[in-house]
């Protein structure tokens, strides 16, 4: 039988086993971490961005090469 | 007191101050100056409510970029365009001031610092509490975030309806309609104004104050320099040049990460959903970024897709690019708490060619009708590409989130988008403020150069309009513009004369 396209997700697509189980430790991570009174820095600072589709990525976001186009550090 | 324009009506023989426009700034400066003791006589075009009719003066034509149009970008009847304002407040920067790299004729002859005594003043009249002060963002040497302040939003006309009704000194008339101007030796004598049954009357005054909304008062001054052969301000050439608007654009999308929601600079706790202006995050860039980017000024808005929307938002962004996003949020294991729309309203470039000229037609009395050219340039389009590269950077090199920017704001073959914000509705510049005649129209008291008892308050004497709404810096201006009249006038303080025929 031929098998259908899948609709369109109404929500967030639908999670991959190795997106969940990066999410929960993720969370949990999170959650393990004590909560700063006030904002007080960010987690992985870089300095090196790229522009990928119109989205300004760091160099290290786990995008396709084969999606990179030009780059937006400077 | 308030009285319309009729046969029946008698202006006093003389008035210290002859205010034409009972908007935001005709009205702030008529109260200042009764507080004072001055005489003002304050004209109002319109009636109490909105007319066809008066309305109608207001039509006129747009060359070039796509703009809104004349007839509706602002209201003619008592309270003036206050009668639709939004109620978004700010005051100038001050690098609005000064000289700019990327252009060095945005700057006024005046600095923050002239402006800044009437800063308390012009909250008490808009209602509005001081924003928070501006900061820079974390761990960011070019970006800060700044803050606007929301009035009611005050409607002039209705909100100062009974001031003005009990000052001793004002005599408010409506449906009263400024026709022209009497000269004499280089100074203005009187004012003529009618009504829509041409009913006529001639106010005479030492001094004269223009403050009918930007697009009119350079028509009223454009027509009465081609009545009178020139001179009112014109020496250089600049009535009608170059007006300004604050361009504005959606600029792309943006996701925050959840772990920097509480306490960082872009928390939901912070806004307002129910408001219409705090219910967004500001940026604005340094004056020294500015210079290194030969930009002007932008503010940057983040509005955030409100919490029953946002899974509907971001499930479109990762269908509009899953090559990006589905690694990305899937690899980084995070979650999405908070999506939304990137905008801007910046600092338009002054040109000498976006101008306003007069047309071959005419309204209901004999004045012509205006023509509005109006094109963006090459810096009005640099100025919020570098700036939402700068925001956009921010976001990835601080893992703070992500954001995407449109098409056409990289790639300068891209037309521009027409179905936009376009324009804030802020009408700026035609007889701008100059320290000479050559490069303006007023002096920094706002005088028109070349005659000494006329005047300008409004937004049309901004040389340069920074980010912000205009509506603060009008009323700061007039209020200034009230303490120089009151200093500068020769007639002491006067009482209120008996009315009498010899003004007819």
């Amino acid at each position: 039988m031929r098998q259908t396209r899948p609709p369109r997700p109404s929500g967030f697509p639908s999670p991959t086993r190795r997106s969940v189980l990066l999410g929960i430790a993720g969370t949990a991570l999170t959650l393990a971490l004590p909560m700063p009174p006030a904002f007080a820095g960010f987690a992985r600072p870089s300095g090196t961005t790229r522009l990928v589709e119109g989205w300004v990525l760091r160099a290290d976001d786990p995008v396709p090469p084969a999606h990179g186009r030009g780059a937006a550090g400077r | 007191m308030i009285v319309p324009l009729t046969s029946a009506f008698t202006p006093r023989s003389h008035y210290d101050v002859c205010i034409v426009g009972a908007g935001p700034a005709g009205i702030a400066l008529a109260l200042a100056l009764a507080a004072r003791g001055r005489s003002v006589f304050l004209a109002e075009g319109g009636d109490r409510e909105f007319t066809g009719r008066s309305q109608d003066c207001y039509e006129g034509t747009v060359v070039g970029d796509p703009y809104f149009p004349l007839g509706s970008a602002r209201m003619r009847f008592l309270g003036g365009t206050s009668n639709h304002w939004g109620g978004w407040c700010r005051t100038l920067d001050r690098h609005d001031f000064l000289p700019k790299a990327a252009c060095e004729r945005a700057q006024w002859p005046i600095r923050l610092d002239d402006l800044a005594p009437y800063e308390a003043e012009s909250r008490r009249v808009l209602e509005i509490t001081a924003p928070k002060p501006d900061s820079m963002l974390p761990g960011s040497t070019t970006l800060k975030q700044v803050y606007f302040s929301q009035s009611p939003p005050t409607r002039f006309g209705t909100r100062y309806a009974a001031d003005l009704e009990r000052a001793e000194g004002i005599d408010l008339c409506l449906n009263c309609n400024f026709t022209g101007l009497r000269t004499g030796d280089e100074t203005i004598r009187a004012a003529v104004f009618r009504n829509y049954d041409r009913v006529e009357r001639v106010v005479a005054a030492s001094a004269f104050v223009l403050a009918c909304g930007c697009l009119e008062s350079i028509r009223f001054l454009l027509h009465e320099n081609r009545r009178l052969n020139g001179g009112l301000g014109n020496q250089g050439g600049a009535v009608g040049r170059y007006w300004m608007e604050h361009p504005t654009f959606g600029l792309g999308e943006f996701f925050l990460y959840p772990n920097f929601l509480g306490g960082g600079p872009f928390d939901n706790a912070d806004l307002d959903p129910h408001g219409s202006v705090n219910r967004r995050w500001f940026v604005a860039p340094t004056s020294d970024f500015m210079t290194r980017t030969s930009i002007l000024n932008c503010g940057v808005r983040l509005e955030p897709v409100m919490r029953d929307d946002l899974h509907r938002f971001v499930a479109d962004l990762v269908c509009g690019s899953p090559g990006v996003l589905q690694p990305l949020l899937a690899g980084l294991g995070k979650d999405v708490r908070c999506a939304g729309h990137l905008h801007a309203a910046w600092e338009e470039e002054p040109k000498a060619e976006n101008r306003v000229t007069l047309d071959t037609g005419t309204d209901a009395f004999g004045i012509p009708r205006i023509v509005l050219h109006w094109t963006k340039s090459a810096l009005d389009r640099r100025t919020p590409r570098e700036m939402a590269l700068a925001v956009a950077r921010y976001f990835a090199q601080q893992d703070l989130g992500r954001v995407r920017l449109l098409p056409w704001l990289l790639d300068d073959s891209q037309p521009w988008p027409t179905d936009d914000e376009l324009a804030g509705y802020h009408h700026m510049g035609g007889t701008r403020m100059a320290a000479r005649p050559a490069d303006g129209v007023v002096d920094a008291d706002c005088r028109v150069f070349g005659t000494p008892n006329l005047f300008i308050a409004g937004s049309s004497v901004f040389p340069a309009g920074g980010h912000a709404n205009p509506t603060q810096t009008i009323v700061q201006l007039a209020l200034r513009l009230a303490d120089h009249l009151h200093d500068t006038l020769s007639t002491p303080v006067s009482t209120a004369e008996p009315a009498s025929d010899a003004s007819r």
